[in-house]
């Protein structure tokens, strides 16, 4: 019984301590770990924001199983950076509900971020981003895929995103005569 | 006995499922699904991550998104989801683009008619958009709302225009004065980001030698032009200008700039 008790005062001491804490330990589905600040993370992901407030944060590393090192690497690199960022008054408003809410064009330092991304990279980065439910990282990532298709027919853009194409040569062409308006400078 | 531990379904903790359903379970993906292989490639992430991916499409050039629904179907059918232009809209902030715009000069030759303003519209391309098809035989009366109203300038019997023209008026044909409006017939308070392709009406306008105005308007519901009104009389004729949508009436511009033509109850016309 005695023992009991004091592991559930040095379960007590943890948890109070890991709230002191200005960082969380995030853990990647192939069991590397991050740090993060504490901040960064519950302003721009809703789901660790939940986690904080809600104590089931993991002093030796909060399990992230749907997202791997390589991405939640960006994740934390992307909030620590913000952290550092003043972020602008556009950035804080706190909308949880996803794009019912305008753009707001891409920061400088997020366009950087961004674009020295490898394909595989940035896919992976926007899985994440949704799975966090990161509304800024996931706006960010998605207007640096849709600038990638920027004046691209679709063969183009197939090939740039290894898209195999479902259409048949008929649908097609009917859909190109109904639309040709679109392909004068093809 | 061989014991298989398996790797998948993964249970999350409880308060994680809680979150997912609390905060973003619209957008995110089951976490008690078997994680998918790396998205290495567009064609296999989630079709509400593409949407993701295509609302972000900038809206300055509109055929980059006719584009994108040829890259394959699931893209495609995002695009065409009903909900995805009002989400598009909401996004970018944008009232409908202007595309071009429309003319009724005829007097220096035949040039087209829709002047388009975008850069893959090409002022020289051999045809505009198909809906304006053969637009050097009408004029355009009035555009709102996505739609454009138009009237064949040589009468043809098979133009419902010619047909409710003569049905307000029996007046010869070179001297009359008629205007038109188009507008969505939706109910009140719709924001109009979506309605192109629903409901419509059009009102009519004719006047005769005594300035004696009638109306009467089509309703695409019944694809049937109403009973002509009563004649209200008018000191001046409308003008070329088209029409003034505001306050739930219609505004016809009067020659001269001497007055305005306002035209009411325009949801009980029908």
């Amino acid at each position: 019984m005695e023992v009991d008790k004091g592991k559930g005062e040095a379960e007590e001491t943890r948890k109070v301590a890991e709230a002191d804490r200005d960082t969380v330990t995030l853990k990647s589905s192939d069991g590397k770990l991050f740090e993060v600040s504490k901040e960064a993370a519950a302003r721009l992901s809703t789901v660790l924001a939940g986690m904080i407030a809600g104590g089931s944060i993991d002093d030796n590393g909060t399990d992230l199983k749907q997202i791997g090192s390589e991405a939640l690497e960006n994740v934390v690199d992307y909030c620590n950076k913000h952290a550092n960022s003043i972020p602008s008054a556009a950035l804080i408003s706190s909308s949880i509900s996803f794009n019912t809410a305008p753009f707001k064009e891409p920061e400088e330092w997020e366009r950087k971020f961004v674009d020295r991304l490898s394909h595989d990279a940035l896919f992976d980065l926007v899985e994440a981003a949704n799975f966090l439910g990161m509304e800024r990282l996931l706006d960010v990532t998605c207007h640096k895929i849709s600038e990638m298709m920027k004046g691209k027919s679709p063969d183009q853009i197939r090939e740039v995103f290894n898209i195999k194409n479902d259409y048949t040569k008929e649908e097609l062409e009917e859909i190109r005569q109904e639309l040709a308006w679109a392909f004068y400078d093809d | 006995m061989q014991q298989n531990t398996p790797k998948y379904p993964y249970t999350p903790p409880v308060a994680i499922v809680s979150l997912v359903h609390c905060f973003v379970s619209p957008r995110l993906a089951d976490p008690t699904r078997p994680q998918q292989s790396k998205a290495s490639s567009m064609e296999l992430m989630e079709e509400e991550l593409i949407e993701e991916v295509l609302i972000c499409v900038p809206p300055d050039e509109p055929a980059y998104l006719v584009r994108a629904a040829l890259v394959c179907k699931p893209w495609r059918r995002v695009l065409s989801d009903h909900g995805f232009l009002r989400r598009y809209r909401v996004f970018h902030r944008m009232t409908p683009p202007l595309l071009g715009y429309l003319h009724n000069l005829y007097s220096r030759g035949p040039i087209p008619r829709f002047v388009p303003t975008t850069t893959t519209t090409s002022p020289f391309a051999a045809a505009p958009p198909p809906p304006l098809g053969g637009c050097e035989r009408w004029r355009a009366l009035d555009c709102r709302q996505g739609r454009v109203l138009a009237r064949a300038l040589f009468d043809p019997d098979d133009d419902p225009l010619v047909r409710c023209l003569a049905m307000l008026t029996t007046y010869p044909r070179t001297e009359r004065r008629f205007t038109g409006a188009v507008l969505c017939a939706a109910v009140d308070g719709w924001d109009h980001l979506g309605c192109h392709g629903g409901p419509f009406m059009v009102v009519y306008m004719v006047a005769d030698e005594h300035h004696a105005v009638r109306v009467s308007v089509y309703s695409f519901e019944t694809d049937a032009w109403g009973p002509p009104s009563a004649a209200v009389h008018v000191d001046r004729l409308f003008d070329g200008r088209s029409s003034l949508l505001a306050g739930g009436a219609l505004h016809f511009a009067l020659y001269g700039g001497e007055g305005i033509l306002k035209l009411m109850e325009l949801k009980g016309m029908t």
